[in-house]
C-alpha cells in the first residue's frame, strides 16, 4: 500500500527514540513524510541507526541527546531542536526508564529516576517546546496497560504512565482552544528491548502466554503502536483529544481465569 | 488482514455515514449504501460514482421488521461477501425522557441498537470468511450519559457493550470490532434539533464547554471509522475511541 505523506514538512520529535515504540514511531512518522528530532539518553549507536534510516527515506533527522530527568538538560534539548527547526507538530513521548518492584521494596533513589523522567520530563518538555506548537499540533504520550492493571513489579511505572494519561487530559482541556489535541496510546504487551528486560530470561515463554491471552492471538510490534500514533498525528484526526487508544489486540478483554476459555462461536 | 474492498454502511444516505461512504469508495472501495429513503440513498451512491466508484443503492426503514434482514442480503450479494460492517444507522431527539413513551423507545433502541444486531446477525459469517472488521458508530452519549437523550444513551450503551462483545467472539477468526464514539457533529440531526429553541440552547452549552469549542464535522468521524478498517489497526480490537474535541475524557 502506498504510504500518505500527509506529514509532509511537519516536524516530529520523539523522546525514547532510539529503541522499541519510540523507534518504530520515529521510522512511520517518517514514512508519512515528516521531518524527525531524535531522542535518545543512553544509546546513541542505536539512535544514529535510527537518524540514517530517517535520512535514507528522504526525510531531516536531528539527533537529540538528554536525560529527560535531568532539567537542565531538558531545557538544553529543546534549545537545540529550536536551532533546528522554529516550529514543532507532532511530540511523541515514549521515553521511559524503571524498576520492576514490589510497592513495598520502592526505595526514593526509584520514586525519583521515574518520576522525574517520566512525569517531570514530560511536563517540562511540553512547556518548553510548547511556544513552537501552533495550531493542529499534537502530543501523543505513550501509555500503557499497567494504568488500568496491575502488573507484576509494575506498581512503579503504572503509576507514573497513570500520571501521563490525567496530565493528556489537562493539556487536551488547556490546549483544546488552540486546536492542539493531546492523547495517549495505551499498548498492551510489544515485543521490544524493554519486554525482553521485563521478562528476563523466560521472554519466550512470556510471549506465548501474552499471545494466548491476547485477542487476536500474538504479541504486539512497535510498528501496531507507530500506525495509532501516525493516526493521531494526521490532520483528519483534529477533534480526536483527551483520549486513551488502547493497542493491544485484546489483551485487556480477557480477565486471566477465563484466558483459556474459548469464546469464539 | 482484508483490504477494505467490501463496505456496508448503515445510514449512509447523509451526514457520518455518506462521510464513511465517500472515504471508503476513495480508498478504491465498492460501498453499499444503505439509507432510510430511495432519495438519500441513491444520492450517496450517485456521488460516489460520479467520483468514479462503485455503490449501490439500498433503502428502507430498518426499524420496519424484516427491513434489517431484506437490506443485509441485498447488500451481501451485491458485494459477494464483506469486508467492512460499519453500523450507523441512528436518530433521536434531545428532549426530556419524561415527555416521550415506549413508540419512541422501540423506534430510538430499534434503529440504534437491534438494528445493529439484526444486520451483524445476518454479516457475522461472511465477515469471519473475509477476516473483516465491524466498526459500531456509537455515541459518548452512551459512555457518558446525556440529558435529554436518555434512550438513545441506552440504545448506544447497548451498541457499545455489543460491539466488545462481538470483539471478543470473532477475535479468533481474525475479525475485529471496535467502536467510535463521536461527540457533537455538524449532521442534518443537529441541524433539525437546533430547530427547537430548547434544544438549541443545549446544543450550544455542549460546544461552549467543549476544549475545541466546536462540533466535529463529519469527515472527522468517518476517518477514525476508516482508521480503525484499516490493516493499520490490525492490533486495535474491542476498543472505544471518542472524536470529540475533549467533550468526554477517560
Amino acid at each position: 500500500m502506498e504510504q500518505s505523506q500527509e506529514l509532509r514538512g511537519k516536524w516530529a520529535l520523539v523522546t525514547g527514540a532510539s529503541r522499541g515504540i519510540g523507534a518504530g514511531c520515529a521510522l512511520a512518522l517518517a514514512a508519512r513524510g515528516a521531518d524527525i528530532a531524535v531522542h535518545y539518553h543512553r544509546q546513541r549507536d542505536a539512535a544514529e541507526q535510527i537518524v540514517a534510516e530517517v535520512g535514507a527515506m528522504g526525510r531531516r533527522a536531528a539527533l537529540l541527546q538528554a536525560d529527560l530527568a535531568q532539567p537542565q538538560e531538558v531545557t538544553a534539548m529543546a534549545e537545540a531542536f529550536q536551532r533546528v527547526s522554529p516550529q514543532l507538530d507532532v511530540l511523541v513521548l515514549a521515553a521511559a526508564a524503571t524498576a520492576f518492584k514490589r510497592v513495598e521494596e520502592i526505595r526514593p533513589h526509584h520514586l525519583a529516576k521515574t518520576y522525574n523522567l517520566v512525569v517531570g520530563g514530560m511536563v517540562q518538555l511540553v512547556q518548553e517546546v510548547l511556544p513552537s506548537i501552533g495550531p493542529g499540533g499534537r502530543v501523543i504520550a505513550i501509555s500503557g496497560q499497567g494504568t488500568d492493571f496491575t502488573l507484576p513489579g509494575y506498581a512503579l511505572l503504572g503509576s507514573a504512565k497513570g500520571a501521563m494519561e490525567v496530565l493528556v487530559r489537562y493539556l487536551a482541556r488547556e490546549l483544546g482552544g488552540r486546536q492542539i489535541t493531546a492523547n495517549c496510546i495505551s499498548p498492551g504487551v510489544v515485543d521490544t528491548d524493554s519486554a525482553r528486560f521485563y521478562a528476563q530470561d523466560t521472554y519466550p515463554e512470556f510471549v506465548a502466554r501474552v499471545a494466548a491471552a491476547t485477542a487476536v492471538g500474538r504479541i504486539g510490534t512497535a510498528a501496531d503502536v507507530a500506525a495509532a500514533v501516525c493516526f493521531l498525528a494526521s490532520p483528519q484526526a483534529g477533534y480526536i483529544t483527551g483520549q486513551v487508544l488502547v493497542v493491544d489486540g485484546g489483551l485487556g478483554l480477557s480477565s486471566l481465569p477465563f484466558m483459556n476459555q474459548d469464546t469464539s462461536p | 488482514m482484508a483490504e477494505a474492498r467490501r463496505v456496508m454502511i448503515s445510514g449512509s444516505g447523509q451526514g457520518i455515514g455518506r462521510a464513511c461512504a465517500l472515504a471508503f469508495a476513495q480508498l478504491g472501495a465498492r460501498v453499499a449504501v444503505m439509507a432510510r429513503t430511495e432519495q438519500s440513498a441513491h444520492t450517496t451512491s450517485a456521488e460516489i460514482r460520479r467520483a468514479g466508484g462503485d455503490a449501490t443503492a439500498i433503502w428502507g426503514d430498518l426499524t420496519e421488521p424484516g427491513q434489517p434482514a431484506r437490506q443485509t442480503e441485498q447488500a451481501l450479494a451485491w458485494l459477494g461477501g464483506l469486508d467492512v460492517l460499519v453500523h450507523n444507522a441512528g436518530w433521536t431527539l434531545t428532549r426530556p425522557f419524561l415527555e416521550d413513551g415506549p413508540d419512541y423507545w422501540r423506534q430510538v433502541i430499534g434503529l440504534n441498537l437491534m438494528a445493529a444486531l439484526a444486520i451483524t446477525h445476518l454479516a457475522l459469517p461472511a465477515l469471519i470468511e473475509a477476516e473483516g472488521v465491524m466498526v459500531s458508530v456509537s455515541s459518548d452519549a452512551g459512555r457518558a450519559g446525556m440529558g435529554g437523550e436518555a434512550v438513545y444513551a441506552a440504545a448506544k450503551g447497548g451498541l457499545t457493550a455489543f460491539t466488545k462483545s462481538i470483539a471478543q467472539e470473532v477475535a479468533r477468526h481474525g475479525v475485529r470490532a471496535n467502536v467510535v464514539s463521536p461527540g457533537l457533529v455538524r449532521t442534518r440531526i443537529i441541524e433539525i434539533n437546533q430547530e427547537d429553541a430548547r434544544a438549541a440552547r443545549v446544543i450550544e452549552r455542549i460546544v461552549a464547554r467543549n476544549p475545541q469549542r466546536r462540533m466535529a464535522e463529519p469527515e472527522e468521524v468517518a476517518a477514525a471509522v476508516v482508521f480503525l478498517a484499516s490493516p493499520a489497526a490490525s492490533h486495535i480490537t474491542g476498543q472505544v475511541l471518542s472524536v470529540n474535541g475533549g467533550l468526554q475524557m477517560a
